[in-house]
């Protein structure tokens, strides 16, 4: 397999779905993870810009074998647990315990598949339709995330996806606060926002 | 008009008067550590439709208000209206006092329930016995009160009056 750098690679998936395979973009700061939920007295939300994301190809098979479902591509997204940010210390540490940080410090994605979206509402339009894994404090679920976004004239790229998820799917017991007067709700809300820019064009390279 | 006449009028300030009282709202750390030192508070709630102001004895433990009170038929209607405003004070005088107001929510806490509930009330019992050793024995001074509840804090705030120099909160520089 050859790795391309971290942060370099990725995305290639929304290129091609645009037709442009071997173009890649780089992940700019902008681009955020970020967990919505809400518990029985408001909602609340952690968000990370701090992610690295790997794309690896096999060598041995073209770049223009780079299709849909192909399984000589894998994108993997991984975040460090501690770097959420909930806006409050307590709330934090609360976050971090629920997830397990100290033993399993990263929550990592996996792309397994994808499916482009033909039907667009503009030839700006990008909207992706991805399957992947999931590993949250130990535990992998598959899980699919639409990501929607718009590329611009420079080849950057605006996109926005989100995935509903249960708490005790990862074996996350909601969390509590001062003795289970605030109670976490079981469900909540991965979102994805992605600002990029483009690198390099790949074609040709391996 | 004579001297004396002048001095019923007009009399000179008290030496307790002397500085004029200030009152400005407490910092967080004051706030804080006024509700440490309390073990009386007050906790107002609706019930049945009524405002009820009840003194309540508590342990602020963990960023919480951990208390125990009487079974009653007011405090069921926490299970469906948990909001609550709690208030403790400190007076040395009419214008020597801290005023700490708390908004939270309340949870009437079990011994019975999963595991991590009955953990929750046995960590709220030891809390409670830091005040009152005997609590939940056979010794207990008050076994009435077997409603162990916990306050979360979502807004607290806090006054004070002072007569004297300084921030003018016991054990404060």
């Amino acid at each position: 397999m050859t790795r391309i750098a971290p942060l370099m690679a990725s995305l290639v998936l929304l290129s091609a779905a645009s037709m442009e395979a071997q173009t890649a973009l780089t992940v700019q700061p902008e681009s955020r993870v970020i967990l919505h939920g809400r518990s029985n007295v408001n909602s609340w939300s952690c968000a990370t810009s701090t992610f690295q994301t790997r794309f690896d190809v096999d060598s041995g098979a073209r770049v223009e074998g780079l299709e849909p479902r192909s399984k000589f591509v894998r994108l993997t997204v991984t975040l460090p647990v501690r770097s959420l940010d909930c806006g409050k210390r307590r709330m934090n540490e609360d976050m971090f315990r629920a997830l397990k940080a100290d033993s399993f410090p990263e929550i990592r994605y996996v792309l397994t598949s994808y499916e482009a979206d033909e039907q667009l509402p503009t030839a700006d339009s990008v909207s992706v339709n991805s399957v992947g894994e999931l590993t949250v404090a130990g535990r992998t679920r598959r899980v699919e995330i639409q990501v929607n976004g718009t590329r611009n004239d420079a080849g950057g790229l605006r996109g926005n996806g989100g995935v509903k998820l249960l708490m005790t799917d990862f074996g996350i017991k909601p969390p509590t606060a001062f003795f289970g007067a605030i109670r976490t709700k079981n469900s909540l809300e991965v979102g994805v926002v992605i600002r990029a820019t483009t690198a390099y064009v790949a074609r040709g390279s391996p | 008009m004579s001297a004396n006449s002048r001095n019923r009028h007009n009399p000179p300030a008290s030496p307790a008067l002397a500085r004029m009282p200030r009152m400005c709202e407490l910092n967080a750390r004051d706030r804080l550590l006024v509700l440490s030192r309390g073990h009386v508070g007050r906790l107002a709630f609706i019930s049945h439709g009524r405002i009820e102001l009840l003194p309540v004895h508590y342990v602020f433990v963990e960023g919480a208000i951990v208390g125990r009170t009487s079974l009653g038929t007011k405090y069921m209607g926490w299970l469906v209206r948990d909001e609550i405003v709690f208030e403790v004070d400190e007076s040395d005088g009419l214008f020597d006092w801290r005023s700490v107001v708390v908004r939270g929510m309340v949870r009437i806490l079990r011994p019975r329930g999963p595991e991590p509930e009955r953990a929750e009330y046995r960590r709220a019992v030891a809390a409670i016995r830091t005040l009152i050793p005997d609590a939940f024995t056979e010794r207990d001074p008050t076994p009435s009160r077997g409603v162990v509840f916990a306050i979360a804090p979502l807004a607290i705030t806090g006054r004070m009056a002072s007569t004297h120099d300084g921030p003018g909160v016991r054990g404060t520089a």
